[in-house]
């Protein structure tokens, strides 16, 4: 997949889980969406993780700065096997 | 004892020859004499008062050290669960020399636990840098540069936590720290929060001021509560500041540590203002793993159960990291219900006011300031906890009339 399908896929999964409509960027970071508490990252890691088929190492969502990174992340994972 | 003349001259030394061999040595010679640079500071600032028991504690701690490397450099890089095994060991022996007393595993005559300062900081840093080597963010260090990274001097005794991805940027071709008139004010500023505004409300903390040898008024106590906690603040941000500050003189970038912490409106976004690197490391190895399995064993329904739950795990975790006594225990859960409390207040908010009124609440000034009020007290009256043994806390109450 490129950044810019993982990030469309990544746009349905925020419509479900946060209120407030959030509009992906690549730039796009947690400190950018008011809502993006620690409540909402763990439903979200949770929906993008069955979305997308990938399991996440502990520390590296954490350790990504924006949406694009976090893309990114998604791909690298996705193409492991 | 030296004096503080000379020891000023020596941390003046170390920063002078510490920022040459960042800025101008080149390959294995600036790895090998940064590395040796920091180890000589290690034993010369922390190690070297006339106590039979200092050298062999250092040695010891240069040994454990080298054993974390080796594990780090045997196992991180590998596929499974075998990265796990350099991840907690630099964990379990900072469990075994904090908790364990030495009588144990050792005579009278083993390295006593207290003289291992900064130990903490060390063992969270090196166990994070597994996980920096294991998710691809950095490479694995050579020996000299993991040596000067564990006892990188501004940062041994009392952290900030600052992972190696910061700090190897350092060494890179390219500059990236910030000038050094800026650092040097940091270390400035850092020097009269700690040395100044620190040392002045000491006398009102509960050792100088309540137990006196004199009666006093309830009062007081709300006193000595507030007097403590900015006493800590800038003894421990002022101190931050001038690691920051010392290491940004040697062109090293070392993660902040405090942003206005005294201006939380909650215990949740205190959390995320005071001790930050803490807080981040308990974020990234505790927090999120826990949250995410319990999340999925509680099942979607009772998302906000399992938050909670993983909440009060992680500061129950940051209170013992503190210290050891039930005390320690203690102020941590009262952080767990402080952070508790904070997220189901705001669930129940969010279904009691909507989408804009809770907005309209978090814009409010007047709830803005009662809230940071409210946070500030609540932290204060924590903290009798984390400052007294029980002993001391019945000593307290005692001479309280």
């Amino acid at each position: 997949m490129k950044q810019t399908e993982v990030i469309a896929k990544l746009q349905t999964i925020f419509d479900t889980v946060f209120l407030e409509p959030v509009v992906l960027t690549p730039v796009l970071s947690a400190k950018d969406v008011p809502e993006w508490d620690s409540l909402m990252h763990i439903s979200l890691m949770v929906a993008v993780e069955k979305a997308f088929g990938v399991r996440f190492r502990m520390g590296e969502v954490e350790s990504t700065n924006n949406v694009g990174e976090f893309a990114n992340l998604i791909i690298k994972r996705q193409l492991e096997p | 004892m030296h004096s503080q003349s000379a020891f000023f001259g020596e941390i003046l030394a170390y920063l002078l020859i510490g920022r040459l061999l960042v800025s101008h040595g080149r390959g294995g010679f600036r790895e090998v004499a940064f590395g040796l640079l920091n180890l000589a500071a290690f034993r010369l600032f922390f190690f070297a008062e006339e106590d039979s028991r200092y050298l062999p504690t250092f040695l010891a701690y240069v040994g454990l050290v080298v054993l974390f490397y080796i594990s780090l450099r045997l196992f991180a890089h590998r596929k499974g669960w075998l990265p796990w095994l350099a991840f907690f060991t630099p964990l379990f022996f900072l469990a075994l020399i904090r908790y364990v007393p030495p009588s144990v595993y050792g005579g009278p005559h083993y390295p006593y636990g207290p003289f291992f300062i900064g130990l903490s900081y060390l063992a969270f840093r090196n166990s994070y840098l597994v996980v920096e080597i294991r998710n691809g963010a950095v490479a694995a260090p050579g020996f000299w540069r993991y040596v000067g990274y564990s006892f990188f001097a501004p940062t041994v005794s009392v952290g900030p936590i600052s992972p190696y991805q910061q700090y190897q940027r350092g060494f890179a071709a390219e500059v990236t720290g910030p000038p050094p008139g800026r650092s040097a004010l940091r270390l400035l500023v850092g020097l009269v929060k700690y040395k100044f505004l620190g040392s002045v409300l000491f006398q009102l903390t509960y050792a100088n001021f309540l137990l006196d040898d004199h009666y006093h008024p309830w009062m007081d106590l709300p006193v000595a509560m507030v007097s403590y906690y900015l006493f800590l603040y800038f003894n421990f941000s002022g101190f931050c500041d001038m690691a920051i500050g010392a290491a940004g003189l040697m062109g090293i970038p070392v993660a902040e540590n405090f942003n206005n912490p005294l201006l939380a409106r909650n215990m949740r976004e205190f959390w995320n203002r005071w001790h930050i690197t803490l807080s981040q490391w308990m974020r990234d190895m505790v927090y999120a793993p826990l949250s995410k399995y319990l999340v999925g064993w509680f099942g979607p329904s009772r998302a906000n159960h399992a938050i909670a739950v993983t909440i009060a795990l992680v500061f129950l975790l940051i209170g013992v990291w503190h210290g050891v006594g039930w005390n320690y225990a203690a102020f941590g859960l009262a952080q767990s219900l402080g952070v508790v409390a904070v997220h189901y207040y705001t669930i129940f908010l969010k279904k009691r006011l909507g989408r804009d009124g809770f907005k309209a609440y978090n814009e409010n000034r007047w709830i803005h300031a009662v809230a940071v009020v409210m946070t500030f007290c609540y932290y204060a009256a924590t903290l009798f906890l984390f400052a007294n043994t029980g002993t001391e806390m019945k000593q307290i109450f005692s001479v309280l009339r």
